[in-house]
């Protein structure tokens, strides 16, 4: 079975692309345009990664990250953060809430792809 | 002139013209320029130049001498392609990242002392590669000649025309017109790129056709040419290793002619700089070689059929035997055709090999020059001026070129200045070598290498020729300089075996090499060049490459490790460690210490102490991977987007528009610039607001540009979302210049008498979408004894759309805004009620900050761009107004504004 993404962020066109890359290469994709969206979800489903905007109007993605990461039933989803935010202090930040990759943005496709099936194999 | 002879001149100019038409459309038209920048057989063909007239035509009259010992300067290429890839890639990848330029610029950047050692090689540089440009105009003018079926001394007409100054000048022209446009002589030259795949394209079938018509037509088959040659006895002589070439001697030429591929100027810049993509490089590496076996497959028929006609025609060249054989067979037009071969091959030859010695000569000579000595003014002017001098530096080079021809060039024969070239050009791959994979390399050992070699060449081969030309010396020749045997020019220590080209190569390399290695380790690299020789050795730790982008990862600013570092340690304790980190290692000053290599390591591993290997690595790349994206960097992305965008024919429009947005952020830098420390802050809050836009546009373009078979609904959406974010990247940089107007009080009121019920019917207007898109109603009352006021209209009606437009935004569906307007003794107040949830009291004066989560220590995002605000407050100052929100509640919001009444005498 294909693995499973859940997507998030609130800038609905970046949402869209990453909908429409992930969908291309074959992974089940569940979207959500905001960070409630997102935690509703995470409480429903348990994906194999997670695709996480930092900047979003109502819950970060840091709080999202720090709610997978503590919650056992997510025991074994990843964490992409994909973020403008480029400064070191927030990439560390990132990584020491256990993200387990930061991407800055704009991003690449193709850079983004092989990372997503690399922390999925 | 007869009618072929003028047909003849006719097709040649036409042929000229052709290439004109092709470098012009390439350059202008946008998807013809991506094709061939995508083209990896367009980078193989033009490679290709290395086979220049002396390949046309001299191989054949080598051939025909020597038999196969024509052949090394094709299998070093073809059996040197894997290092070729190897140093190449490298070399590459390390240009990209530093806008290398030539070759002299890319010795130069990794040594100290950089301006010398690039003038000294620029100069050797055109020493050693002007006879052999001078060779092609030789070459074309002496073929033209056969062509034209004339004597020397009877040139008549033909004569008056002057040929080799014409076909210069042509040249001249067509270099100044295609590659001296840019500033950036980093920038790809793709028309020239186009014209010169042409070329070799023209050459290589001109060639076999050629090659067809003599074995097959002019002969019955290529058997029977062997078989004639076989009756004179001298198969074995043209077939079998000759007993003048030993083994030793073809392994140094293909040795030779495979570091001539690398490193010849005209090589340097197709391979190098007009390189638009690594992976070009992996399909070079066969398909360069095809070439280079298409273009020898009639060389030794042809030299041997020529042979046979010797016999009976005593007057032929065999340099030209392709053009005479079948001239003297009476098929003109193919003889035509040969010329024009023979002429493509030389001609893209002169324009390449020009193009990077007058790069070099500008770059690496010039400017440096005037840079030092000339008056203030000079340094003020020179970027004004650096396309003059290029064009300058082109006619230099001809000139030169044609001077040499002139002079010189009658005395020697078209494979000898070749190989004398080759030779000399060598010298510098040692250290091209060492700058790559050498980490003790400096510039005193570069320089002495090169120095030596350089000596010895001249010693052992140009002494000897010019001895050879004009009588003088003998004796040196004869019994060695001082009469000392051993220092014989042609047999230089007792050494015999070799050929003289040979023998030059193997002294001067074994002087080169040994003193250049010798000088490497007598002499420390200074900190700088260690430094370079990080980069240069280790690039492909420090580059990637993100499709055809290279991404550098450049040494971490001292201010981002510090700042990292204090993270952990407090900033007493990080100062202290870094003064120690600068006594121990004898640094002087912070700046040495920036560039000094041994600074990310060492602050790694204090950091380890800290948070463990892992994360110090961690941490120390994201200080080294990415700094906060500055605005230089926006501009670059923006300039990729457009790339990818202008692709995709749909969205050319847009490209244009973004060209703009481009060169108003690089306005807005400058502008930005001037107050630097307080607006870092601000900047990476505009950074931030532009990438959002941005990485729909790259990540959407990439996806029209690199997927297949998305359906027309797809690419219609996609293009449509990349227009509207390409907007508001615009709507963005346009708030963002008003905004620096108004803080560097560049902008001015603009003032007039405003009729207040056509105002406010105009902004009634512009917000009709927005209003009827929530069914929201727009009251506006206004005092009854005002109908007219003096304000400036535009500006004021940019206050009103923003406010109400915010209302809006924030308003349920079905409700409305109100804006009142009064008048209280001399100043008028305005104010805008809307229905919406409110405006914590905390923010009450924070938003009309810009980008007002700049501030916000939270980090939620606010809606909208969050300039408006900032831009309506300016405006209203400007009036000598303010505004403020006057109150707010879970049911609405009052914004006030307060103007001074302007009285007309104001104005």
């Amino acid at each position: 079975m294909s693995a499973k993404l859940l997507l998030v962020d609130d800038e609905p066109n970046i949402l869209l692309s990453l909908d429409f890359l992930m969908r291309k290469n074959g992974f089940q994709v569940l979207l959500a345009r905001n960070g409630t969206e997102a935690m509703q979800l995470l409480k429903e489903q348990t994906p194999d990664l997670v695709i996480l905007d930092i900047m979003m109007p109502d819950v970060d993605g840091y709080q999202i990250c720090k709610f997978i990461k503590s919650d056992g039933k997510l025991k074994s989803t990843k964490v992409i953060f994909l973020s403008a935010k480029s400064k070191e202090s927030d990439i560390a930040k990132g990584l020491v809430l256990g993200a387990d990759a930061y991407m800055t943005k704009p991003f690449a496709n193709k850079a983004l792809i092989e990372k997503v099936k690399e922390l999925i194999s | 002139m007869n009618s072929f002879q003028f047909l003849a001149v006719f097709i040649s100019i036409s042929y000229l013209i052709i290439l004109f038409l092709i470098a012009y459309f390439v350059e202008k038209k946008t998807s013809w320029k991506e094709y061939v920048k995508s083209s990896s057989t367009i980078y193989a063909l033009s490679l290709a130049i290395y086979c220049t007239a002396w390949t046309f035509y001299g191989s054949i009259g080598s051939a025909s001498k020597t038999g196969i010992s024509f052949l090394p300067i094709y299998l070093g290429p073809t059996i040197m392609m894997p290092f070729w890839f190897l140093i190449v890639k490298k070399i590459n990848r390390i240009a990209k990242a530093a806008n290398i330029t030539t070759f002299a610029d890319f010795l130069s950047i990794r040594y100290s002392n950089s301006t010398n050692l690039g003038m000294f090689i620029t100069v050797l540089m055109i020493v050693g590669i002007i006879p052999y440009i001078s060779l092609q105009i030789k070459a074309i003018s002496e073929s033209f000649y056969l062509l034209m079926q004339i004597n020397h001394q009877d040139l008549g007409f033909i004569s008056s025309l002057n040929l080799p100054v014409i076909v210069t000048v042509i040249m001249g022209i067509f270099i100044v017109i295609f590659a001296t446009q840019k500033m950036e002589s980093t920038e790809h030259h793709s028309g020239i790129v186009a014209s010169i795949a042409f070329e070799s394209l023209f050459k290589l079938l001109a060639f076999l056709i050629a090659g067809i018509v003599i074995c097959y037509f002019i002969f019955s088959s290529p058997t029977e040419i062997f078989q004639k040659i076989s009756l004179t006895k001298e198969t074995s002589r043209f077939l079998t290793m000759p007993t003048n070439l030993s083994y030793m001697e073809w392994a140094g030429f293909t040795i030779l002619s495979g570091i001539a591929v690398t490193i010849l100027p005209r090589q340097f810049q197709v391979a190098v700089i007009e390189n638009t993509k690594e992976t070009h490089l992996k399909s070079a590496m066969w398909k360069f070689p095809l070439y280079l076996f298409l273009i020898n497959l009639f060389v030794l028929p042809v030299a041997l059929g020529g042979n046979i006609f010797l016999a009976n025609f005593s007057g032929l060249n065999p340099d030209y035997y392709l053009l005479e054989i079948p001239l003297i067979n009476q098929m003109k037009y193919i003889g035509l055709l040969v010329f024009l071969g023979g002429f493509s091959a030389a001609t893209a030859m002169i324009a390449i090999e020009t193009v990077a010695l007058s790069n070099m000569l500008s770059n690496n000579f010039i400017i440096p020059l005037s840079l030092k000595f000339g008056e203030g003014k000079m340094r003020d002017t020179i970027a004004k001026r650096t396309l003059l001098l290029r064009r300058l530096s082109v006619i230099i080079i001809l000139l030169l070129t044609l001077i040499y021809f002139k002079s010189i060039s009658p005395l020697y024969s078209l494979v000898s200045i070749g190989l004398i070239s080759f030779v000399f050009i060598a010298q510098f791959f040692p250290a091209l070598l060492g700058s790559l994979y050498l980490k003790q390399s400096n510039y005193r050992a570069v320089f002495g290498g090169v120095f030596a070699g350089f000596c010895v060449w001249l010693y052992t081969l140009v002494l000897p020729s010019i001895i050879e030309g004009t009588n003088w010396g003998q004796e040196i020749l004869a019994q060695g300089l001082f009469g000392l045997a051993i220092f014989k020019p042609n047999a230089l220590f007792g050494l015999t075996v070799f050929s003289p080209v040979m023998h030059s190569f193997f002294w001067s390399m074994f002087f080169n090499v040994s003193v250049y290695i010798f000088l490497s380790y007598w002499y420390k690299p200074s900190n700088y060049e260690k430094q370079q020789a990080h980069i240069y050795v280790d690039v492909f730790k420090y580059s990637s490459v993100d499709e055809s982008q290279i991404v550098w990862k450049e040494f971490a600013a001292l201010s981002d490790l510090k700042s990292l570092m204090m993270k952990f340690m407090g900033e007493e304790k990080t100062n202290i460690t870094l003064k120690s980190f600068m006594k121990r290692f004898g640094i002087s000053n912070e700046d040495e210490m920036t560039s000094d290599p041994r600074l990310i390591p060492f602050v790694e591993r204090l950091l380890s102490k800290f948070v463990g290997t892992v994360s110090a690595r961690i941490l120390i790349e994201s200080v080294i991977k990415e700094k906060d994206i500055f605005i230089n960097e926006m501009m670059d992305i923006i300039q990729e987007s457009k790339e990818v965008i202008s692709l995709n024919r749909e969205l050319t429009k847009k490209s244009n528009e973004l060209e703009k947005a481009k060169s108003e952020l690089e306005h807005i830098n400058q502008q930005l610039r001037l107050h630097d420390q307080t607006k870092n802050e601000f900047l990476s809050t505009v950074s931030h607001e532009l990438k959002s836009p941005l990485t729909s546009i790259r990540s959407l373009s990439e996806i029209l540009t690199e997927s297949d078979g998305l359906s027309e609904q797809e690419v219609s959406n996609f293009s449509g979302i990349i227009n509207k974010e390409s907007a508001r990247i615009t709507r963005l940089i346009n708030q963002l210049l008003d905004l620096e107007k108004y803080d560097t009080g560049k902008e001015a009121l603009i003032l007039g008498v405003v009729n207040l019920t056509e105002f406010f019917e105009d902004i009634q207007d512009a917000l009709k979408a927005e209003l009827s898109d929530k069914e929201i109603e727009l009251k506006i009352q206004i005092d009854r004894k005002l109908n007219e006021l003096i304000f400036d209209r535009d500006k004021l009606m940019q206050v009103f759309i923003n406010l109400v437009g915010n209302s809006i935004k924030f308003s349920q569906n079905n409700t409305k805004v109100e804006i009142l307007l009064s008048k209280i003794g001399e100043t008028i107040n305005i104010e805008i009620k809307d229905l919406g949830h409110g405006i914590d009291p905390l923010y009450h004066d924070l938003i009309f900050d810009r980008f007002f989560q700049a501030k916000d220590q939270t980090i939620l995002k606010p809606k909208g761009s969050g300039l408006g605000l900032a831009i309506s407050k300016k405006i209203v100052e400007l009036h000598k107004g303010k505004i403020y929100v006057k109150a707010s509640s879970e049911k609405g919001t009052i914004f006030a504004i307060e103007l001074p009444q302007i009285k007309n005498d104001e104005r």
